[in-house]
């Protein structure tokens, strides 16, 4: 039925490598921006390579935001489940000087316990790493598919 | 509310300054009718005089530069403007010995802001910015100054956004409703985070409630806002806040004093306080700080708070530092907590260290191993505690292209136990537990180009399976410390655990099956995405979440669905297939025509959540009625005790420069009695009137009403 | 300087001739006229001695003409124009067409400047259209007052630019 496996995600014409320039705040998803790159098999790193500036695509990441929104409570008006909402923010610049800037939201919903808050603590970093994966494959998709 | 929207009157944002016609270095260039230099000592200009220096554009009739361009004065309807104003004014003057630029009997307008006005003095200099003395200033349009405010004097600091007012005198039309010693406000266009401007509302809960920013700039990196807070009905409240900015961290204090609520019958005071800290130690260790407090349970409920929600119940004091590179990652974190309600006997991780070695071993095999050190203490005296080491070494053959994956991955899982004040419970005081896994995991990427309704979309077809074998040992002789049932949706169907944290490792013999399938359009945007997944249970799990035994997980399917620009669905499903009854569900429907306009309903069901079932019903629309007016409405309704939960209702007129908001809402008031309990059926109902003066009001004081109140608004979780 | 003004002044030229009717000597061709540190080139000068010795009245004319003398202080005054007028008795030139004068710091153009060297005085008007008018412009280290130097910014907590609800 006309499916056929992914083409390469290889990079737009006349780029050969990607550069995430990152603050402080971005390491952890710099950390899986990088990872996902590895599997796409995509040549990237957190240093610029010198001399390959003319194929590079460089992305700058802003700082990440995690906000969470209200989606239904308890009788007694405690919250029972909340949308935890992954904010992402980037801009590509192509060797050809031209600039995308994206920004785009991961979206999970996630349950409160206020007996077990430990344990909801770490339910909650792991969605997040979750999360970042997520908005790491969609970040290389977007930087991939600029004609 | 761009302006836009309101009537073609307002004021459009004036363009920045064109710093093209500026000159190089330092010149001043004079053109005119004609000239007259004498001894280089004098040069007069008269007739349709241009003068451009390197800052600054000034037009006059005559204009006169005395010894070699010292000091420049002009005369005759003088226009000057530069990167932060433009003014019209009787004379200019340029004194060397003073450094500044001295214009009288003025008319100015901001550059690249609303803000404009008169002043009978201005005084330009290089170290303390601009001065404008007897003024007054506004954002509404020329002959319709609806308000302004009128001042001894007005500094705005060189670079800085906030202009800072001395004996200011507020006007609504002609009538003086409020004088300020002092005053500050931001001066462009960039939000100030802080709330700037008074802030007058009313609701049941506090009355009149003004408050009234006082912003202290203290130095370029740092600065202070303090605002008391009056209330009618609970007293006089101090909010203040501290920023600073160094160039390798940066924090901020946040301190809330109410030393007695009128109110309330006791007269014990009422606080809450956030401390936040993040900061590069080196260039890889990170400290990140996170410490708040509240006095008691009710202080959101009564006072409102813009870090939390009314039904928030987890107050975080978390207090860590990290350490990245790319093969070692660690994390020392002291993780306590204050719970708003009668939540005692809480375990908090006092410290907790992990640890994640990774390591390649050629080019096929790779190595992690997860190690952490954790002492477990519970907020009440004779809990358990405990010290729990945990190693786990991972050999994993990842084989991921951008077609698929296929991974294999062997784990030995080894925790070792030392329990306390375990007397009266199975426990045992010393517990060592080693589990091993087997993993296999295999996904594939197919798409193929097609063409739908005219434009051309990608299909994507994503299957994946998974085999997970875990061993079984019985746990019953350990404590639940940071362990409970993991939310199983359909994007946790592949985690193969149904616990998060430790103390609970599940045994499993399980298939796991699951599909994706996308449509992406040119631009990008996923159009429409489905998701399912199930789990098959190839033996009896005997360490599990759930009570019932059955041989397959529920079916979970997410739907994404953007018909077209303006409608789109969003559902979510768990069907328990053996007896086909559904265990949760979501459907959110939203018609939106723009930013302003739009209707959303939505319904949530879960069948058992901590023992309760919550069927909800929810329609929230924002439609703007004529032209300045616009409303939001709101109602949340639980099918299931056939009650409501929330009702918004919120009008507001829009003019050039202010707004006006009636917002009327209802809802569960979840307030706490002395026993830390709820009772289920008490409703609080407030009438809200809200003035909006645009232009120097600040992000909060403005707040969209879409985010307002229970339902709607959003709040920053910190990431560490 | 002031003493150029006692000096004798010389002419050079390629070609000279005499017009004895109305007393005025014509010279043509890269003319030179230097007395002491002053001096003037232009394609053609027209001298009028009518009133003898000491009150000359040399009027120059070049694509421009170019006038050019050193000060007491060392300064050196340079000027441009179509037309240079030169009255030696009030030590005035007058400059007509696209007229130029570039003292130390400070250059003025116009369409026509009357400069007294003795005074150093100058008086320059537009031709009253756009681009005629008169132009000044000093390059001096003078206006710092009003220069802008930029401080370091505020610690907004988000230096995004979609606003940022807290």
């Amino acid at each position: 039925c006309g499916f056929h496996l992914r083409s390469a995600q290889t990079l737009p014409v006349g780029s050969s490598y990607v550069h995430i320039i990152a603050g402080k705040q971005t390491a952890p998803l710099e950390k899986s921006v990088l990872a996902r790159m590895k599997v796409y098999q995509i040549n990237s790193g957190s240093q610029a390579l010198d001399g390959e500036a003319a194929s590079t695509i460089s992305v700058k990441l802003q700082p990440e935001k995690l906000d969470r929104r209200l989606l239904s409570v308890f009788a007694t008006g405690q919250v029972a489940e909340y949308e935890l909402i992954y904010g992402v923010r980037f801009t590509a610049t192509y060797p050809d000087g031209n600039q995308i800037t994206q920004q785009f939201e991961v979206l999970r919903e996630y349950q409160d316990d206020p007996k077990q808050v430990l344990a909801k603590s770490r339910e909650l970093n792991l969605v997040l790493s979750e999360m970042r994966t997520e908005a790491a494959d969609r970040i290389i998709r977007i930087i991939s598919n600029q004609q | 509310q761009s302006d836009s929207a309101e009537d073609a009157a307002c004021i459009v944002t004036p363009p920045p300054f064109d710093e093209s016609r500026l000159l190089s270095k330092k010149q001043v260039k004079v053109m005119s009718d004609s000239a007259e230099v004498l001894e280089n000592q004098l040069a007069s200009f008269a007739g349709n005089v241009d003068i451009t220096t390197d800052s600054a554009v000034i037009h006059a009739e005559k204009a006169e530069v005395s010894d070699n361009g010292k000091s420049v004065s002009a005369t005759g309807n003088v226009t000057y403007s530069d990167r932060q104003l433009s003014v019209s004014s009787d004379g200019l003057s340029v004194s060397s010995q003073t450094q500044t630029l001295n214009m009288q009997n003025t008319v100015y307008q901001l550059t690249g802001f609303v803000g404009h006005g008169a002043a009978e003095e201005i005084d330009i200099s290089a170290d303390d910015g601009i001065s404008l003395k007897e003024v007054s200033f506004t954002t509404c349009p020329l002959g319709q100054e609806d308000w302004r405010l009128v001042a001894s004097e007005i500094s705005i600091e060189q670079g800085e956004t906030m202009g800072e007012a001395h004996h200011t005198r507020f006007y609504v039309g002609d009538v003086p409703v409020l004088y300020l010693p002092y005053f500050a406000f931001p001066v462009s266009n960039q939000r100030q985070s802080g709330l700037l401007f008074p802030l007058i509302s009313s609701s049941t809960s506090t009355g009149i409630d003004y408050e009234q920013p006082y912003y202290w700039n203290i130095a370029p990196n740092y600065d202070m806002t303090i605002s008391p807070r009056l209330m009618s009905n609970r007293g006089v409240q101090l909010k203040t806040e501290f920023r600073y900015l160094t160039e390798s961290s940066q924090g901020n204090l946040f301190l809330e004093y109410l030393p007695n609520d009128t109110k309330l019958a006791s007269d014990d005071s009422r606080y809450f306080y956030r401390y936040q800290h993040q900061g590069m130690l080196g260039d890889s260790w990170m400290v990140n700080a996170d410490l708040n407090g509240i006095s008691d349970n009710n202080y959101i409920v009564d006072l409102g708070s813009d870090f939390y929600n009314r039904s928030d119940t987890t107050i975080n004091r978390t207090l860590g530092v990290e350490y990245f590179s790319n093969h070692v990652d660690f994390s020392l974190y002291v993780r306590d907590f204050d719970t708003i309600g009668d939540y005692e006997d809480i375990y908090r991780a006092l410290p907790e260290a992990k640890i994640q070695l990774r390591q390649p071993l050629g080019d096929m095999l790779a190595l992690t191993v997860d190690s952490e050190l954790a002492y477990f203490d519970n907020a009440q005296e004779n809990n358990p505690t405990a010290l729990r080491w945990h190693v786990a070494p991972t050999l994993s053959l990842p084989y991921q292209r951008y077609w698929g994956e296929m991974t294999a991955e062997l784990t030995v899982m080894n925790t070792y136990y030392h329990q306390r004040e375990i007397e009266g419970t199975l426990l045992e005081e010393e517990v060592n537990r080693t589990l091993t896994r087997g993993r296999l995991f295999s996904s594939l990427y197919l798409e193929r180009n097609d063409n739908l309704l005219g434009n051309n979309m990608t299909v994507t077809l994503e299957p994946k399976i998974q085999y997970l074998y875990t061993s079984y040992e019985d746990q019953s002789n350990i404590g639940l410390y940071d362990t409970t049932a993991l939310l199983n949706d359909v994007n946790g169907l592949f985690r193969g655990q149904e616990f998060t944290g430790l103390d609970r490792i599940n045994d499993n013999n399980q298939i796991t099956l699951g599909v994706t399938s996308r449509v992406i359009d040119d631009a990008n945007r996923e159009q429409f995405v489905v998701s399912l997944g199930q789990i098959f249970y190839l033996a009896d799990t005997r360490i599990t979440a759930t009570t019932d035994d059955r041989n397959r997980s529920a079916l979970a399917a997410e739907l994404d669905w953007r018909f077209d620009d303006n409608w789109f669905v969003h559902s979510t499903v768990q069907i328990a297939t053996d007896n086909d009854k559904v265990e949760r569900s979501s459907m959110v429907l939203e018609y939106r025509r723009d930013n302003e306009s739009l209707v959303q309903m939505s319904h949530r069901f879960v069948r058992d959540l901590s023992g309760e079932t919550i069927d909800q019903l929810g329609i929230s629309a924002s439609w703007p009625i004529a032209k300045n007016w616009h409303w939001v409405g709101r109602s949340y309704r639980d099918l299931e005790r056939d009650r409501s939960i929330e009702n918004y209702f919120g009008v507001q007129y829009e003019s050039c420069c202010w707004a006006v908001r009636l917002v009327a809402q209802r809802s569960l008031s979840n307030r706490y009695d002395a026993l830390g309990q709820q009772n289920t059926n008490e409703f609080d109902s407030s009438i809200g009137l809200q003035f909006i003066f645009k232009g120097i009001g600040s992000a909060r004081s403005n707040r969209d009403m879409l985010e307002d109140g229970m339902f709607g608004y959003r709040q920053p979780y910190v990431l560490n | 300087e002031q003493s150029d003004f006692k000096k004798p002044i010389e002419l050079k030229a390629e070609s000279q001739f005499l017009d004895g009717k109305n007393k005025k000597s014509v010279f043509i061709d890269n003319v030179q006229i230097v007395q002491g540190s002053l001096n003037i080139l232009a394609d053609r000068v027209e001298v009028e001695a009518t009133e003898g010795k000491g009150k000359e009245v040399f009027s120059a004319t070049g694509k421009p003409a170019v006038y050019r003398q050193k000060l007491d202080d060392g300064r050196t005054v340079e000027a441009r124009a179509f037309e240079i007028r030169y009255e030696v008795s009030s030590r005035t030139i007058s400059l007509n067409g696209q007229a130029e004068l570039i003292q130390n710091s400070s250059v003025v153009k116009g369409d026509s400047i009357v400069y007294n060297m003795e005074k150093e005085q100058l008086m320059a008007k537009g031709d009253g259209s756009g681009d005629g008018r008169v132009t000044t412009v000093f390059s001096t280290e003078t206006i710092d007052a009003i220069k802008q130097d930029k401080k370091p910014k505020k610690p907004t907590p988000d230096n995004d630019d979609q606003e940022e609800p807290r």
